[in-house]
């Protein structure tokens, strides 16, 4: 697109065609981030679950160890040098689903601390990790991701059934396992692949 | 039969594939569109400025990880502009629908 040249009628519907679908959303994601915090996730209730059955003193350490981890995560995503060439209405939406989500994730904490029991609130968690879940898995078009949200769904009802604090543990690694871990690493295979030119 | 006059400013192919781009975007850095457009950088450059001049679009220039960037985003204006360019294409493309 070079000289400035003379526009037919025709010409001028292919140009803005082709732009628009030139700039339509290519939203991807590297499941790094889900393998990540999925992993976290899934170490912290089944140490929980572990240190429950061993009757240690202490239950909440793999929490606490995800508590210091999450601050250092955020702070860093608040602070990261922003890459994007180009800003979509799809990327601000997005934004704000994880700014709702992780306002969510806090009132849950705050909840647990202060207001309710943890055999009673955690199963919260789930239920807004399958929020997250299923818009992302419909952004990104990730079947797993999509599936997930309902197992988490399902586990935060059996969670809210379920008196046994230890296998409410049980239930949350099961849970991300299928919604976070399995979904994270299918979407880095995928983006792998994408890379190195398999696939498009 | 009345056929719309095409607004000069976008009858124009790079002028135009900026404006599309933008459209459909918040915003968007001058490598993205040059990258788009396969334009070079000092025409694209020249027909950016045409657009802000004429108010269609507004330009930021910063830096980021000290690089300077540029960044485009489409103004009420333009948008304006585009869609009428848009409804006047479709009186020529379609004579006596509108």
């Amino acid at each position: 697109m070079e000289k400035d040249q003379k526009l037919s009628n025709e010409k001028s519907l292919e140009i803005i065609q082709q732009m628009i679908s030139q700039a339509k959303a290519n939203i991807s994601d590297n499941g790094l981030g889900w393998l990540l915090w999925g992993s976290m996730i899934f170490l912290a209730s089944l140490s929980t679950y572990f240190l429950i059955h061993a009757d240690a003193a202490e239950i909440y350490w793999g929490w606490n160890i995800f508590g210091i981890f999450t601050i250092i995560m955020l702070t860093y995503e608040l602070f990261k040098p922003k890459k994007k060439a180009v800003r979509t209405y799809v990327d601000d939406l997005l934004r704000l689903v994880d700014i709702a989500f992780t306002i969510s994730l806090f009132t849950v904490i705050f909840a647990i601390n202060f207001a309710v029991t943890p055999n009673g609130g955690f199963g919260f968690f789930l239920m807004i990790f399958g929020f997250l879940m299923l818009i992302k898995g419909g952004a990104v078009k990730s079947k797993s991701l999509m599936i997930g949200a309902g197992v988490n769904w399902a586990g935060a009802i059996a969670m809210f059934v379920n008196k046994d604090f230890k296998y409410d543990m049980l239930i949350m690694a099961a849970a991300v396992l299928i919604g976070y871990i399995i979904p994270g690493f299918l979407l880095w295979r995928k983006y792998s692949r994408q890379k190195a030119g398999q696939i498009k | 039969m009345e056929f719309k006059e095409l607004d000069p400013i976008l009858h124009s192919q790079l002028r135009l594939a900026v404006v599309s781009l933008l459209i459909s975007v918040r915003e968007a850095e001058f490598t993205f569109l040059k990258e788009k457009t396969n334009a070079t950088a000092g025409n694209l450059s020249v027909q950016i400025n045409k657009l802000k001049d004429a108010g269609y679009i507004e330009v930021t220039k910063q830096f980021s990880n000290n690089y300077p960037q540029t960044i485009c985003k489409i103004t009420k204006n333009g948008i304006e502009a585009f869609e009428a360019y848009v409804n006047a294409l479709q009186s020529y493309m379609n004579p006596g629908t509108n």
